[in-house]
Formats: structure tokens, sequence, C-alpha cells
């Protein structure tokens, strides 16, 4: 009979004197995913990003409304005293809060209004976050399925999504996302579910996804041109399987690894291209902050308070630094041919 | 704020001597609470030496250099020393800078016992043009007509002279087709008017009135490089890319020309940029390029007692300009005067100052400049370093609307608009009235403000005197008689048949009378419909390299290009 590897442990002796007469007890054998964990946890770089990445999300969504609290005042509040002879006052400096009372600005002011760079910082972190993750995330699910689409059915529909890639490829992304943000911004940007997210992070969000599915949807085209013609998807043909089963339940499985890499190498583009948008005045409107945003308006007190160009641009390496690093991780992790 | 793209000063000679509130030559204005670094910018001639380059870097870019169509600050600036006009205010600094002399005409102009003829004498020859035609009395009849002329698409045309100038809104600009009320007999100018206009002799002492040559082209898209009777001539002009002024070589008038060649060797440099190369002494000129918040330090260096030592290089001089926050009357948030008021007392202007930077203005909740003589008769009325958002509330109570409101604000991309305008939404909120702000292009956003139907309730906007007389400021921007559907500058769309006929009859008036009458409808309307909710004053800023010298901070135009030498 013989044995399923993929599920079963085979610590038990078999007939014929099993595995622990030829010295080999205790052998588990592992499933792709528990061996691509254990490649990774071997990467001590791609372990910090990851932690990294999580101590950024716990920072920009439960940091942020604590150290607001402890403060005692909002990332948009106006501090009179932030601003000293139309300077923003620099870090650590207890300044009146204009209602009588004193205030602690950790970061100095951001601005000359006054504003507190450090929660700036800290919710500028969640629109940078949301805006990476979810365009990445909106990106690949419209870049996996006409990916999947092209490569498993060839022919005019492959034709169709090749060209719509190249020709979208072909475009100047920055200048058109530009221009996209400034006139669809403006109508888009009161769409918030709600108070979920800030005004002006969906339409980043969308125009992002708008120009962010191209890549995958190419890489994942190749790869499903070659897995089409493999033998499982053959035999699920064989038995019946639907051309949307197959590809759900056959191909699809076989691209995660593809997915994951690419999407955390994405979400550090992502970020970037926000915060690009911000600083060239196309992202989220006022009141709110964003990394791009802080960095925009630093760039006028570079003589005056240089660290205000420091810390949006060091939030940006450390967390673009640790999905990139992350990434390349997870495809060593994910690479059946790495040796454990 | 950027403001009415290219709007610049000029003034009636009524205005000397009026009260200036120590604006002009102010060494000692730093006492301001907003700063002003002095602003007197004429010492004594250095030695200089004969010719060399002027090099200048704008961060704006320009509009036109055609006379009929350049509106902005800078490039008034380029036509106060490449044109001739029949009336000019001369190369001096403050108030002296603000009085008309006559120019290409041999004296002020006669004008009838009815009001309604002004005639100019135009000696023919005291004055030529680069291209050494003479400068006549023709020279003016055609560029008068050129701004009339509707297929020029000239503003100041349209606005400022059609309506008064007889016969000009039949005018076609057909071959050989004059407009009835600019006649020539000789040496004589004669305008006829059909109406009592008594800001004629400033409006035509604005660069829209310089001489021009018979053959320069009627073309709405603007004339590259139109030939000057000035001092200097726009030798080239490389559109988004560079400017070149050089020498006139006919020029007989007696206004100074030092250096050989002024040169706008950019048009769009980043503010960080251009402030570093003209501390640097790679860039000799400066304006619109200095970052707001270097003003502070850079004033601290290069101002009147600057640290750096040597000549003052750091100029704050106060300037004809008022900022607003046009409330837009026409859509149901600003519908009740009350509301508007309430707005008044809550904003607290020297706050929302503050984004601008040290010496950016002065905090005013008055509709007229204090340049202008009929400023002095305009009350205070609403605070100026605070707010009073008790006031405020009991104004929004007492209204009966509904809170909360939401008001949509208009301003423009570029810092300070948008700190700025974060703090009118703070302002505003502790009254009840959540403020949404969308941001713009400058340029797209003055188009926007100026559409009939545009959605938006709060334009954050500001105007910089044409000339200085009233009529600039309350008939141009408040008078509802004619608003547009489109390219209209009344933001808050304010139609008060009451008001609209107080405007036009004080515009008949003349000297202290047309002064007083103004400052009545200026506080009046503060004080009652309040259209806007005005916020503060405005300054130059100008900074220039290490080896500049001769400055005259011209009392209308700003620094003359004219007087800039290089030391040796």
């Amino acid at each position: 009979m013989s044995v399923d590897v993929r599920t079963t442990t085979v610590a038990e002796p078999l007939a014929g004197g099993g595995y622990e007469a030829e010295g080999l007890s205790g052998v588990e054998a592992r499933s792709p995913s528990q061996q691509a964990w254990r490649r990774l946890k071997r990467d001590r770089l791609a372990i910090v990003s990851g932690v990294m990445i999580i101590f950024m999300i716990l920072l920009a969504f439960v940091g942020a409304p604590i150290a607001e609290r402890i403060v005692g005042h909002g990332p948009n509040d106006i501090i009179s005293g932030g601003v000293e002879n139309y300077e923003p006052v620099g870090p650590w400096s207890e300044v009146s809060d204009g209602k009588g009372g004193q205030t602690m600005l950790v970061l100095g002011a951001s601005d000359l209004v006054g504003r507190d760079e450090f929660l700036r910082l800290l919710y500028g972190a969640r629109v940078s976050l949301e805006v990476g993750i979810l365009a990445t995330t909106f990106g690949l699910m419209l870049g996996v399925i006409t990916g999947m689409l092209a490569g498993y059915y060839g022919g005019a529909t492959d034709t169709l999504v090749s060209r719509l890639t190249e020709i979208i490829m072909a475009f100047p992304l920055l200048l058109f996302l530009i221009a996209l943000s400034a006139t669809l911004g403006d109508r888009l940007n009161d769409i918030t579910f709600g108070g979920l997210l800030y005004p002006g992070v969906f339409s980043l969000v969308l125009v992002i996804t708008l120009f962010s599915w191209f890549y995958p949807a190419r890489i994942i085209r190749s790869q499903v041109l070659s897995l089409r013609e493999k033998e499982f998807v053959e035999a699920a043909r064989m038995v019946g399987s639907s051309n949307f089963r197959i590809m759900r339940s056959h191909l699809l499985p076989h691209l995660v690894g593809t997915i994951i890499v690419y999407g955390t190498v994405t979400i550090a583009i992502n970020i970037l291209l926000e915060s690009t948008l911000s600083f060239l005045g196309v992202g989220l409107p006022e009141p709110n902050a964003s990394w791009g945003k802080l960095l925009d308006q630093a760039v006028q007190f570079y003589t005056i308070q240089p660290w205000l160009i420091v810390w949006p641009g060091l939030m940006l390496l450390i967390v673009t630094l640790s999905f990139n690093l992350l990434g390349d991780g997870l495809r060593d992790a994910l690479d059946p041919r790495a040796s454990l | 704020m950027k403001r009415r793209p290219g709007l610049w000063l000029a003034l009636t000679a009524l205005v000397a001597g009026a009260s200036m509130l120590g604006l002009a030559g102010c060494g000692s204005s730093s006492s301001s609470s907003s700063g002003g670094g002095g602003s007197g910018g004429s010492e004594a001639i250095p030695a200089h030496q004969d010719g060399g380059t002027v090099k200048i870097a704008l961060a704006g870019n320009i509009d036109y250099l055609d006379p009929a169509l350049a509106y902005y600050q800078s490039t008034w600036q380029i036509e106060y020393s490449t044109c001739v006009k029949l009336t000019n205010y001369k190369d001096e600094a403050g108030d002296q800078g603000r009085v008309i002399y006559p120019e290409a005409a041999s004296s002020l102009p006669e004008i009838s016992a009815d009001g309604l003829t002004y005639t100019y004498t135009v000696p023919p020859g005291k004055f030529k043009f680069n291209t050494g035609e003479a400068v006549t009395a023709e020279s003016f009849q055609y560029a008068l007509e050129r701004d009339i002329n509707p297929k020029q698409q000239s503003y100041f045309g349209a606005v400022f002279l059609a309506p008064f100038i007889e016969g000009a809104s039949d005018f076609k600009g057909k071959p050989g087709e004059h407009v009835s009320g600019i006649q020539v007999d000789g040496d004589k100018l004669i305008i006829h008017l059909t109406k009592k206009d008594g800001g004629l002799i400033s409006k035509l002492t604005t660069p829209f009135a310089c001489a021009v040559t018979k053959d320069t082209a009627v073309d709405p898209k603007g004339v590259h490089t139109p030939a000057g009777a000035g001092p200097y001539y726009i030798a080239d002009y490389t559109p988004n890319r560079s400017i070149v002024l050089k020498k006139n070589p006919n020029y007989t008038g007696d206004r100074p020309a030092y250096a050989a060649e002024i040169d706008y060797t950019q048009l769009t440099i980043d503010p960080n940029q251009g402030t570093l190369e003209a501390k640097n002494g790679q860039l000799d000129y400066i304006n619109d390029a200095v970052v707001p918040a270097q003003n502070f330090q850079l004033n601290k260096e290069f101002g009147p007692d600057g640290t750096a030592g040597g000549p003052q290089r750091f100029f704050i001089t106060p300037a004809a300009v008022i900022s607003y926050l046009a409330l837009n009357t026409s859509r149901d948030t600003f519908s009740n005067e009350k509301v508007r008021q309430a707005v008044n007392w809550a904003i607290n202007r020297k706050d929302i100052l503050q984004p601008s930077g040290y010496g950016a203005g002065i905090p005013t909740d008055k509709y007229l400049p204090p340049q202008f003589p009929s400023a002095g008769f305009e009350e205070t009325i609403y605070p100026l370093d605070s707010s009073d958002v008790d006031k405020a509330k009991q104004l929004m109570q007492e209204s009966g609307v509904q809170t909360p409101l939401t008001a949509v604000l208009y301003t423009c991309n570029q810092q300070p608009c948008p700190d700025r305008a974060a703090v009118i939404q703070q302002e505003l909120k502790a009254i009840g009235i959540n403020v949404q702000i969308k941001e713009f292009d400058r340029g797209v956003q003055f188009t926007k403000e100026g559409n009939k139907g545009e959605p938006f309730d709060i334009a954050d906007e500001g105007w910089i005197a044409d000339y200085y007389d009233a009529y600039d400021f309350i008939n141009i921007l408040l008078n509802g008689e004619i608003i547009p559907e489109t390219g209209g500058n009344n933001f808050s769309f304010f139609n008060d048949p009451s008001f609209n006929k107080r405007m036009d009859d004080a515009n008949q008036l003349t000297g202290e009378e047309r002064d007083k009458t103004y400052g009545q409808i200026a506080t009046d309307l503060a004080k009652g419909p309040a259209p806007w909710a005005s916020r503060a004053t405005g300054t130059n800023i100008d900074f220039f390299g290490p080896k500049i010298g001769c400055q005259v901070n011209q009392g209308s135009y700003g620094f003359a290009l004219n007087t800039l030498c290089i030391r040796s």
C-alpha cells in the first residue's frame, strides 16, 4: 500500500522492520508550508523584518491612539507653543498648548502651525500601511485573476490581457498617477467607508491599484502557461473538473508562493508611491498626515529643523526595507529547490 | 498664498502723503507683530561697475510679456523697466514712488469741466523704442485700442476701459478702425468717456497702457518680445525657461540703467534651490522664490541689522494686498449674514497668518489695503490678534441655522495654503462649521472659484492692487451687477442692489469725498453683509545676492530692475 507522505506521520514502524531499523527514527515528512517555515526561521533578517512590520502595524493602529491619550492632544491639533520665532520647535519640547496648560512635543513640531511631529508620524504610518497593503491586495487580486485567465485560456483572452498590460506599462506611470489623483481625488476623497479610512485613502488605493496589477498579471500568466500543461491539470480535466475548479483548486495553490513574495515587495513599492504622490501634493487632503506629506512639509525647514526630514524618511526606510527583506526571505523559503 | 496672478500696484497722485501707516521706507517696521524686516532699499549708490549681467530666477513662472495681457506681479516688475507710459511712477522708494508724474506726456492730462474728456500731449520723439520707432500719441492710441480689441482678450480692456470709453463697446478691431472715444490730433491724445471715472489717470499708469509699436500684432496668446521704449527692452523670451532684458540703445529718458543685461535664468525654480543660490551668490535676485519658513533666519542674517554684515540683502516691504476668505453667499452655508459675521469673529487672524512665515503680513479685517487713502476712513470691527468664539457662537445661534454646517474650502496646494487651511478648519470647528479642504493648483483654484455654481463655500483668496484706488477692490471684487458665468472674481458672489448702486456712485466722485465714501462702503460691508472675512495685508519679500547694489525699492512695483547694479 502506498503511503501519502504529505499527510501521514511515518514514525510508526512499517512492515519489514520499518524506518527505525534503517536509522530513520523520528523523521517526519513535512508539508511544503512546514518546510518553508523552517527555512524562513533560519533567515534572521527576514524574521527581524517580519517582527518590525508587526511592530509598525501595532504602532500605527494601537500605539498612535495610546500616544495621543498620553500627550493629551491629537495629531491635527494646532499647538500654539509649537512655533517659536516662526520656526517649529525641536524635539523634546515642553510648550504651551494655548489653553493655559503645557504639553510635550516629543519630536518637536512638524510645521509652522505647531502640530505634533511624533503623533503625525504615527498616524502617518497608518495611512502609509493602509494604502500600501490595500493597494497591493487589490492589485494582486486583479493581477492574479487576469494573469490566470490569460495563461489558462490562451488565445484571444491571452492576447487581450497581454496587449492591455503592454499598453498600461507604456504609460508614464508617475505623470499619469499625478493626473489621475488630481482629478479623481477631488471626487473620491470623501469615501471613507464610515470613517474606516481617512479621507483620500480610498482614492490613493484606487489609483495605485489601477497601475499595480499588470506586473503580477504577467508573472502569473507565464506560470499558468507552464502549469496548465502538467499532468495534474490533465488529470483534473479528465475527472470532469470545471475550468473554474481547476484554476481555483489546482492552479492557485501553486501560485501562492509567488503571490506572497511579489506582494511583500509590492507593498514596499506602493508605500513609496503613496509618499511620492503625497510629496508632490496630490496625496491626502488636509489635515491628516502621511509620511510623504510630512516629507513634503519638512523640505522647507531643511536648514532650520533638518530632523523633520529624517523622521519620516527613516520610517519609510525601515518599513520598505522590512518588506523587501521579508520578501527576499519568503522567496528563498518558498523555493522548493532550497535545502532545508 | 499666490494671489490674483499678477495684479500689481499703481497709485493715484492723491495717495502721496496720505495715511501710509509708516509702511514705506520702513526700516523700523520690525516692530510689527509679524515682522517686517525693513524696506528702505535705497542706499546711496555704491561703487559699481558699468555693465555686467544680473541673474534672476522665478519660482512661479510668468504669464505674458505682452502689455495687454501681462498681469503677474513679476511681469509688471519687468514692464516697469521696459515700458514708457503716458504717466508713470518714479524710481523712488515709498511714498515718492507712488506719485504719478508725466512720462511720455508733457504734463498730466487736461480734464474737461464735465470730467468726460481727458487730453494728453505727447511730444513726438521724446522717447524711442529699441527698434528706432518714435513714441507718439498714436503709440498710445494703438496700445489702448489693442487693450479694448475683443480679439486681444485683454482683461484690463474689457473690465477697466471698455465700460467707460466712448465707442469701446462697438469696437471690433477691423483694419483701419478706431475707437471713437480715443482720438489723436497732432501730438494730442484725446479720450472721451461715457461716464465719469475718477480713477482713469491711475488706470492709464498701469503697464496695460504701455506704449507699443504700430506693428505689434493683436494676439490673444500674447506677443513674446514686444518692443520697449523704457531703459531696457525684452531681447529674448523662451517660454518656461528664460527671459533676457538688454539696455535700450535708443533710450533718451533720465531713468538709470546700470547693468548691461538682466537675465531671468530660470522661471520655475524650486524655492529651496532659489533661496540657496541667492544666498551663495549664484543668483543675484529672487522674490517669489524665497522659502517662507526661512524668512526669519534670512532676515536675521541679511536683513537691516543682519548678523552677516555687509549691505542689506533681505527686504520685507508692505504691499497693497488684502488676503481674505471669500464666503460664498450664493450657497446655503453662507446665505445667512449672521453666519458670515460669526466666521469673522471666530477666526484668529494672527494664527492664520503664522504658516506664511516671518514678516508675511499684518492681520487686518479691512477690505482696503492701508496704502489706500480710503483705508483711513474704514473702521476696524473684528478682533485681529485673537478670536471671540463666544460672540461667534451667539451669532450662530441668532442666525437660526442648524449646526453642524459643512463648508467646502478651496485653497492652493502649495505651502503655506494647506497649513493655513488646517488652521481655519480648526477655528471654524469651534462654532460648528466643519470645513472640508480641497486643494488645487493655484491657477485651477482661481479659475474654478470664478465659475458660477462651483460647489465651494469659502475661497482662500487675495488681491494685489492694480493701482491705489478703492474702485480696484470694492467695485471690481464685490459689485454684483456683472457676475459672469465663468472667469469672474467676485468670489463671494455678493450681489446686493443697494451696495451696487453705492459703489457705482462712489466711482463718480473724486478727492476726499471719494475716499470717505469708499471707506464707509467698506465699513458697512464688513459690519453688515460681511461677504469676506479679511485676514491680512501682505508684504513683498526680496532677497539679493551679495554682489548686487543700487537697489531702489520702488513704491509701486517692488524693486526696480533698471536700477540694479553690480558692486565693484
